[in-house]
This record gives C-alpha cells, structure tokens and sequence, in this order.
C-alpha cells in the first residue's frame, strides 16, 4: 500500500475517533468507575483492614442476599452474550419486568433462610441467572458485527 | 480500625456508586443519543478489542461467589500471576491482532474466566 494511502486511512480512522461524541462521557464514567473501585480495594488490602470488597460482597452472597449471584448471572449474558435482533424472545420492557420481579422473589426468599447457603448453590443460581438473562434480555448485535462474523 | 473502615461503610459506598451508576444508565436510555448506555459500551468494547473484559467478569465471578478450599500453589502469589497473565495475553490478542469473539466464544471466555476465579483466586483459604 502507498505511503499516502495509509496516511489517509490513519487520519480518517483518528477523525471517526474523536468525532464519535455518543458515548463519550459514558466510557469515562465506566473507566473512572471501575479505577476507583480497584483504588480502593487496594488501599484497603494494603493497609491490612478486616474487610475489602470482595469479602463484603461474598459475605452478603453466602448469607440472605444470595439475589447478587443471580443478578451477576443475568447481568454477564445482559453484557456480553449478544443475539441477533430477529430472535429476541419479547419486548425488553416486559422482559425487565419479568426478570425484576423473579429478583424480587428471589430476594425475600433469602430473607426467610436462616442459614448460609452452600456453595453448588451459588453456581446454580449463577447459570439460572445467566440462562434467563440470555433468553429474556440479550442484546442485539449492529449489523457490522454481525459482518465481521 | 475505626468505623470508617468496617464493613459497613464499604456497603454503603458499594450501594451507591451502583445506584449512581443505576440512574445515571437510565438517564442514557431515556435521552436522546442513541447507542450511548453502559450496556451498549460495554458490548461494543467485548465485541471488539477489549474481550479480556468478558474473562475478568468471569473471574470475578468465581472469586466473589465460587472458591476452591486449597490453593494448589505454595506461594499464594502464583495465583493473582496466572489470572493477570492470562488478562494480558487476551488483551495483547486483542489490540494487536484482528480477532473477533463470536457470542459462543463469549460464553467460553466467562466459562474459562469463571473456574479461573474458583480454582486460582479463592476465598476459602
């Protein structure tokens, strides 16, 4: 390929970047997120608190808010398992419903447990979530991803 | 340790950056710029280059929720190595070469993500 030619692509590739205004300011929020979480979960590993995140959330999970495993499960086929436009099962609305009210359910039946749950449970509950979440919410593929399949 | 850092506390922040990051997606979704909530981002970031971020919801997964109840390494260090190294190896296939992750291959990535988390970075030890 000539040296002009690449250039070209290079420049109108950089422009499509900078031009692209929609989403912006989510990709920061989504970054600046996820940076302080890590920030300070480290902070509190290194100065050797009791608790960090990640205990906290296991310790809610284990006990009577085991609805966060289930979330988790709907939320990883929500975010990444994608699905061509023609096979989605209903209207998102109704589906985000359906799957409100199931987490409800869900949520005061961990308050009537008086005990921790084990752990095959929480993987139940992980591929129950991921399974409705897949069937009832699932993002479409754009058509340019679904070319360049 | 005061009660700033209990566990308490780390509830409450966790409760609201969630809820924060709940209204602000609502707030996208109801506005006027299409392709500009979270979700959408984030499936064009795993859809493209970025699907080292698939596996690490995977091993956060198996981290928080899963743990196997003895480490297979003596020096426990050898564990968050492994789960790094395999971040970055999906991350340099994904910056540097043209590899696209059909949805199949998506599931895999939380599957391999998911015992990764279990077998490596457990909680039970």
């Amino acid at each position: 390929m000539h040296l002009s030619k690449i250039n070209k692509k290079l420049t109108a590739k950089l422009k499509n970047i900078i031009n692209s205004k929609t989403g912006r300011n989510t990709q920061f929020v989504i970054i600046v997120v996820v940076l302080f979480l890590i920030m300070w979960d480290i902070y509190l590993y290194i100065d050797d608190q009791k608790e960090n995140i990640s205990m906290v959330i296991r310790e809610n999970a284990k006990g009577k808010l085991f609805v966060i495993t289930w979330v988790w499960g709907i939320l990883s086929s929500h975010l990444f398992v994608s699905k061509k436009e023609s096979i989605r099962t209903m209207p998102e609305h109704i589906a985000i419903t359906i799957l409100i009210l199931i987490s409800i359910i869900i949520f005061l039946l961990g308050r009537y447990i008086p005990n921790e749950i084990p752990q095959y449970m929480q993987l139940i509950f992980l591929f129950f979530g991921g399974i409705t979440g897949y069937y009832l919410w699932p993002q479409a593929l754009s058509q340019a991803e679904r070319v360049d399949q | 340790m005061n009660y700033l850092e209990s566990g308490a506390v780390i509830e409450i922040i966790l409760l609201s950056v969630i809820g924060l990051l709940i209204f602000f997606d609502i707030y996208l979704y109801l506005n006027k710029a299409k392709g500009d909530t979270i979700s959408y981002i984030l499936k064009t970031w795993v859809y493209g280059k970025f699907f080292f971020i698939t596996y690490f919801w995977g091993v956060l997964a198996g981290h928080f929720f899963l743990g196997s109840n003895k480490s297979y390494f003596d020096n426990a260090s050898w564990n968050q190595l492994i789960i790094l190294e395999i971040m970055l190896i999906l991350l340099v296939f994904g910056m540097f070469f043209k590899i696209k992750i059909k949805p199949e291959g998506q599931i895999i990535l939380l599957l391999i993500g998911l015992s990764v988390g279990h077998f490596f970075w457990s909680l039970n030890y």
